[in-house]
């Protein structure tokens, strides 16, 4: 199984050169069953990474573009009457699909935020007194703008704990950027990727990344990684068990993709700036902008005896 | 990770202004040029953090570092001070400090010389300005400590302003329990002292102009706090040296064994004069004179171990008096001293020079002496020839040649203090009585504020001793006769008007005196310096030891110490209970144990594992750096994983197989990279090495 996840990861590396370790952090994330939130600058390559995951994994795709004006009934879909049939028929939106991109989150409402998040963490959506079940898998993959802040909604603390990971992407290094000029613009990269897995392989791999081995030791190294956040003062505020808990998941599946039947502190280490980067924040921030300072400062002082 | 390199804007000046506090008072006393590389410094370290230059490079510092040093040596070996030179080695190198700075390690290292500066500011001064400026630099500096361990955010200079004066406020008041009751112990080494150069003071030297140019100096000599009423002031002279050796122009001490102390001490006389009614009881801090003689009236007895009184009954301290000297003294001013002089002594007291200069004198002393009918009313002949002649008292006399005497008294006829004692102890010589030169200081100020008298270098004075039959020697003021207002008020209501008065003291508040409200306030500043120094810096071990007998009794220094060591102790093992508490050894299991040894030892060899390295990072950084060891490495390191994180053991057992797997493999790379001796141990003792 390890060859077919390595083999999906090249295949979205075709269209995202020189990004493999960020590539792996999604698939592990979307095998983990957590949402996804890419936070970096326009143009680099948000959207090609969803379109191209959504095409690997051959799930069907729906993207959202987020205004300002969007309101939630444009995502979750709306009852019209039908003249046919004289009664309310409904029109699911844009959300009743297995993997949606939601790109720019942060420029709608929070009103439109809260109804995605919500839909995020229940697996459902209530329309209208009804309660209608999503699609599973059923995966978000939002995107944000980290500057240009004018007329956004930033995410709360507690929707962005949703998320299982946050990555950034960066800038392709010079010889992935050459590589990118000389072929020439492609309007649709993300479309020439091909399946690679399946939902039913999505389903068992996270199967078997949840029989990954974790020995006590390696949790004692975990809750002394949580408690160093909850007890040093540089941390405005602490990990939770949410957080405490994503941990675990996600070192257990990038585990599961390195091959290994146990997880070992290199895979804590491997995931944690992805899943707790937003999940902190240092005492003297206001903007949420240090997460990524205190991860280092963990994988750096707290001790893996 | 990268340490926060840019020190904060809050931090830096902080610290600039504690530097600046700290250096400042030895600025004036440091060379100039070390001055300006000081400054230099600092505005270099102000650009560095404006951005607009750069760090100073490795050749630059060593550069620097190394002409300082001989720089420093060569400008402080002229004046033989290794106390100047060594403060000022630390200056530099705490401004060199504060210009390399670049981390939090840095600023520390930075604060804590800053500290240990203040004090060594308290060799130069103890004055109670001093302890102000102290306190403030303290307060800075730890202001500095503060918004250097604060988070940024929590820093503002009012808050750290606030913390550090409460810090420091808090400090007080165990300081001053400390100071009380700490025993004082004597350093085992010898303190440096600092050498003034420009000292002034009484020496024990008379020749013409030198005490005349005391009077160019405001410097306080000493003060002195009588307990009852303060004697007139004709009655206030100062006993410090008697010179009985003339050379033809100056007077010395004559040269004899008895000056070195052992020998004083040897011969001290049983006999210590006669003393007549009731003693004046007075107490005296002197300020350093880097002399051996101290001052006190007539006749004086002192109960201190290093000091005793030679045969002239002057006192002598066994070494100079370098910091300030707080002594009691009870004089009996109504004293008859050597009624029998012996025939050395005589000898000395009538010795002239061998070639004669001065026969005009000589001569003058002759037809004088026939006149009178004794040796009493020849020296009362002689003080009204200066108070009848035409003899001006002044401070800026002509100068005079090879015949001094005969100049003085027959040509120039002015003359200060000096010219009066050396002319009339002459002509006693001369006339075969027995006289000698007596220098120290005359009258003194009355505080009006705590009534204390205090006593300047412009109260320096000469005068005569003469012993006559029958009454031993007896004290003979020739300035007294000229210019008796110098006698009964004092040296300033004379001179005041006079130029070169307090000449070398521009801007001593004494050249105020005649302006009221400053005047009172110099006489304030001088109580409130009195007190502090009465109370403060001269509370010495003697000191202490009285206060604590007041207190608690009899051997209140034993209970006392035993007292502290119990209470600090107790202290300690509390605190070390607290800090300790929290980190107790952590425990690892055997497998951890064995891999965490091996983890040291390859620390020894240069690739030590950092804090927060996984063992498979870390095996493949040690294959990287030590290729040698990179498949002993990568075995532990697959067993080690597989033992501690893999498929989760049953309970209590881990598979043996596997951990003596992992404790062979590591015994043998462990063995491998040892030394030799340390390898005996391994075998010797597999478990515990």
């Amino acid at each position: 199984m390890q060859e077919r996840i390595q083999a999906a990861v090249d295949e979205v590396g075709t269209v995202l050169l020189g990004k493999e370790r960020q590539i792996r952090l999604a698939i592990c994330c979307l095998i983990a069953g957590g949402h996804l939130l890419i936070e970096d600058l326009p143009g680099m390559g948000k959207t090609t990474l969803a379109h191209a995951l959504a095409r690997v994994f051959g799930l069907d795709f729906n993207r959202i573009q987020f205004t300002s004006d969007l309101l939630p009934a444009d995502i979750l879909g709306v009852s019209i009457f039908d003249q046919a049939t004289s009664g309310f028929s409904f029109h699911p939106g844009p959300i009743f699909s297995q993997l949606i991109l939601a790109d720019e989150i942060n420029r709608t409402t929070p009103k439109t935020q809260s109804a995605l998040l919500e839909a995020m963490e229940e697996g459902q959506v209530s329309v209208e007194g009804a309660t209608r079940a999503l699609p599973s898998p059923f995966f978000v993959i939002a995107t944000q703008n980290p500057v240009s802040l004018a007329g956004t909604f930033p995410l709360p603390e507690s929707q962005l704990d949703r998320f299982l990971m946050r990555i950034g992407i960066g800038y392709p290094d010079p010889k992935a950027e050459r590589e990118l000029l000389e072929r020439g613009a492609d309007a649709d990269r993300g479309a020439a990727v091909q399946q690679m897995l399946s939902v039913d392989d999505l389903t068992s791999m996270r199967e078997q990344a949840g029989q990954v081995g974790v020995s006590p030791l390696l949790l004692d190294y975990l809750q002394r990684i949580v408690a160093y956040t909850r007890e040093n003062e540089a941390f405005h505020f602490g990990l939770s068990p949410r957080g405490s808990i994503a941990v675990v998941r996600a070192a257990r599946t990038w585990a599961y993709m390195e091959g290994r039947q146990h997880a070992v502190p290199e895979d804590v280490q491997a995931i944690l700036p992805a899943v707790v980067e937003h999940r902190l924040r240092a005492s003297s921030d206001t903007e949420g902008r240090t997460g990524a300072a205190l991860v280092k400062r963990l994988l750096a002082e707290v001790d893996v005896f | 990770m990268e340490v926060q390199t840019q020190i904060p804007r809050l931090t830096l000046w902080w610290l600039l202004t504690a530097l600046f506090l700290v250096i400042s008072p030895h600025l004036l006393r440091l060379p100039i040029w070390i001055s300006l590389l000081i400054v230099a410094c600092v505005v270099w370290r102000i650009l560095i953090f404006a951005g607009r230059a750069a760090f100073p490079n490795k050749p630059l510092k060593m550069l620097i570092v190394f002409l300082s040093i001989p720089l420093t040596i060569a400008q402080y070996r002229s004046l033989g001070a290794g106390l100047d030179a060594a403060v000022c080695l630390l200056i530099m190198g705490t401004v060199f400090k504060l210009l390399e700075m670049r981390q939090r390690r840095d600023m520390l290292i930075v604060v804590a010389l800053s500290y240990v500066l203040t004090m060594v500011g308290f060799i130069y001064s103890q004055t109670i300005l001093a302890s102000l400026h102290a306190l403030i630099t303290f307060t800075v500096i730890t202001g500095a400590l503060v918004s250097l361990q604060r988070e940024n955010s929590y820093s503002s200079f009012t808050s750290n302003g606030r913390l550090a004066i409460r810090l420091v406020a808090q400090s007080i008041p165990l300081t001053i329990v400390l100071f009380l009751l700490v025993p004082r112990v004597a350093p085992l080494w010898t303190m440096p002292v600092p050498v003034s150069s420009n000292k002034t003071g009484v020496t024990d030297e008379m020749s013409p102009g030198n005490i005349s140019n005391l009077s160019k100096s405001a410097e306080l000599a000493f003060r002195v706090s009588f307990e009852d009423a303060t004697p007139i002031h004709e009655e206030l002279y100062w006993r410090g040296l008697v010179l009985d050796y003339f050379d033809g122009r100056a007077w010395r001490r004559s040269a004899s064994a008895f000056q070195s102390y052992s020998m004083m001490e040897r011969f001290q006389r049983t006999s210590q004069g006669v003393r007549n009614g009731t003693p004046v009881s007075y107490d005296i801090i002197l300020e350093p004179t880097q002399q051996t003689w101290i001052y006190a009236l007539p006749l004086a007895q002192l109960d201190v171990s290093d000091v005793i009184q030679d045969r002239n009954y002057t006192l002598h301290k066994e070494k100079p008096v370098t910091q300030r000297l707080r002594y009691q003294v009870q004089s009996y001013l109504n004293y008859d001293i050597d009624l029998e002089l012996a025939s050395a002594l005589k000898a000395r007291a009538l010795q002239l020079p061998e070639e004669e200069l001065n026969p005009r004198s000589k001569a003058l002393a002759a037809s004088l002496r026939q006149e009178a009918p004794g040796d009493r009313d020849y020296a009362l002949r002689v003080l009204r020839l200066f108070r009848e002649e035409p003899f001006f008292y002044t401070l800026t006399p002509p100068a005079l040649g090879e015949a001094s005497i005969d100049e003085f008294l027959f040509s120039s006829r002015q003359g200060f203090c000096e010219h009066y004692a050396s002319s009339f102890v002459y002509l006693m010589r001369a006339a075969g009585i027995p006289a000698r030169v007596v220098v120290g200081y005359q009258g003194g100020e009355i505080n009006p504020f705590e009534g204390y008298t205090m006593v300047y270098q412009y109260n320096a004075h000469a005068w005569a001793e003469v012993w006559l039959e029958g009454e031993g020697w007896v004290r003979f003021d020739p300035t007294g006769a000229v210019a008796p207002e110098r006698i009964s008020e004092g040296a300033q209501s004379v001179l005041g008007n006079q130029p070169g008065f307090l000449e070398d003291s521009r801007f001593s508040m004494m050249r105020f005196r005649n302006t009221q409200w400053l005047n009172s306030l110099r006489l304030r500043l001088d109580a409130m310096d009195y007190a502090w120094n009465r109370w403060v810096v001269s509370y010495d071990e003697d000191v202490q030891l009285q206060f604590l007998e007041t207190l608690f009794g009899e051997k209140a220094r034993e209970r006392l110490f035993l007292a502290l060591g119990v209470a600090i102790s107790t202290f300690f093992i509390i605190a070390a209970f607290f800090l300790l508490r929290g980190r107790k050894q952590k425990q690892f299991d055997e497998a951890t144990k064995y891999y965490l040894r091996l983890m040291q030892d390859l620390a020894a060899q240069g690739v030590g594992r950092k804090r927060g390295e996984g063992p498979i990072d870390f095996s493949a950084r040690v294959a990287k750096q030590k290729p040698e060891l990179a498949a002993a490495m990568a075995e532990i390191t697959a067993i080690y994983v597989q033992l501690n994180y893999g498929a989760i053991p049953e309970e209590g057992q881990k598979d043996a197989m596997l951990f003596a797997r992992l404790r062979q493999s590591i015994r043998i790379l462990r063995l491998a990279l040892n030394t030799p001796i340390k390898r005996v141990f391994l075998r010797v003792w597999p478990g515990q090495f």
